[in-house]
């Protein structure tokens, strides 16, 4: 349980970040963060849950429609050799929703990477139709040097600091001094935290208006 | 904001400036000094806010 990350890059270079969210609707609020300005998402559900169709059409399906309307899915099932659900899923998904419904086992790494083709299948032609898959910067030139040569200076004279990364809200590396590892997963997670943060500062704030 | 690691913190800095606002992450090991990363952080968030 938690926030997962991963991150691969494609052929031409692109980077693709992967966010995996806890499924349990007591983390929902996590959902909002992590689906703003997502490509495309994949949902994993499980078949040999009492009611695997109910869950993913109430929690899930219902859960991301804003999402859902706007982003292409693959919806993952697990465990249906042991508890055959048929076509329930393919006829009930057709009816509402438009997304590829397969069949996994997620300890299977060709399973998993069948699941994330599937996806970005669907995301070349929406991503060339709304979204630029790079990303604009604004930083001033000069800031950037400013923060490339500050972050050198910090991870030279301060004892114990390993990395030093400057980045965006939305998690994308400007600026960085390592001694090991990559700026853009470390960007990439902060953003997240951050995001995570924003949110518990808001429901504490709402509940001491509460109380 | 400040974030306990396996072998060690993270400090995460925000930096407001009028063309982007930034984020300042800092990853420390366990023999750094919590308030010195700190502080030397707000620095430079200061220097980068101002450049």
């Amino acid at each position: 349980m938690g926030l997962d990350f991963g991150q691969f890059t494609l052929d031409n270079g692109d980077r693709i970040r992967l966010f995996g969210t806890p499924g349990q609707s007591r983390f929902d609020f996590l959902w909002k963060i992590l689906s703003k300005n997502a490509l495309g998402m994949i949902i994993l559900a499980d078949n040999s849950r009492p009611d695997p169709l109910g869950d993913l059409r109430a929690q899930y399906l219902e859960g991301f429609a804003d999402d859902l309307d706007i982003m292409p899915c693959a919806i993952g099932i697990g465990r249906l050799a042991d508890h055959r659900a048929g076509r329930r899923y393919i006829n009930e998904l057709a009816r509402h929703w438009r997304a590829a419904v397969l069949e996994v086992d997620v300890r299977k790494r060709d399973d998993v990477i069948l699941l994330i083709d599937t996806l970005l299948a669907q995301l070349k032609p929406a991503c060339l139709e709304n979204k630029p898959m790079s990303v604009k910067i604004n930083l001033a030139p000069s800031a950037k040097v400013i923060a490339t040569r500050e972050a050198e200076k910090m991870l030279s004279e301060v004892d114990g600091v390993t990395a030093v990364v400057i980045a965006t809200l939305d998690g994308f590396d400007v600026a960085s001094a390592m001694r090991h590892g990559d700026p853009a997963r470390v960007a990439a997670m902060a953003s997240s935290i951050s995001a995570i943060s924003s949110v518990v500062s808001q429901e504490a704030a709402w509940a001491a208006t509460k109380a | 904001m400040t974030i306990d690691t396996e072998s060690g913190f993270a400090v995460v800095f925000s930096v407001h400036r009028p063309d982007a606002d930034l984020v300042i992450n800092v990853i420390a090991d366990g023999s750094a000094i919590l308030g010195q990363v700190a502080y030397r952080t707000a620095q430079f968030a200061r220097t980068l806010a101002e450049a």
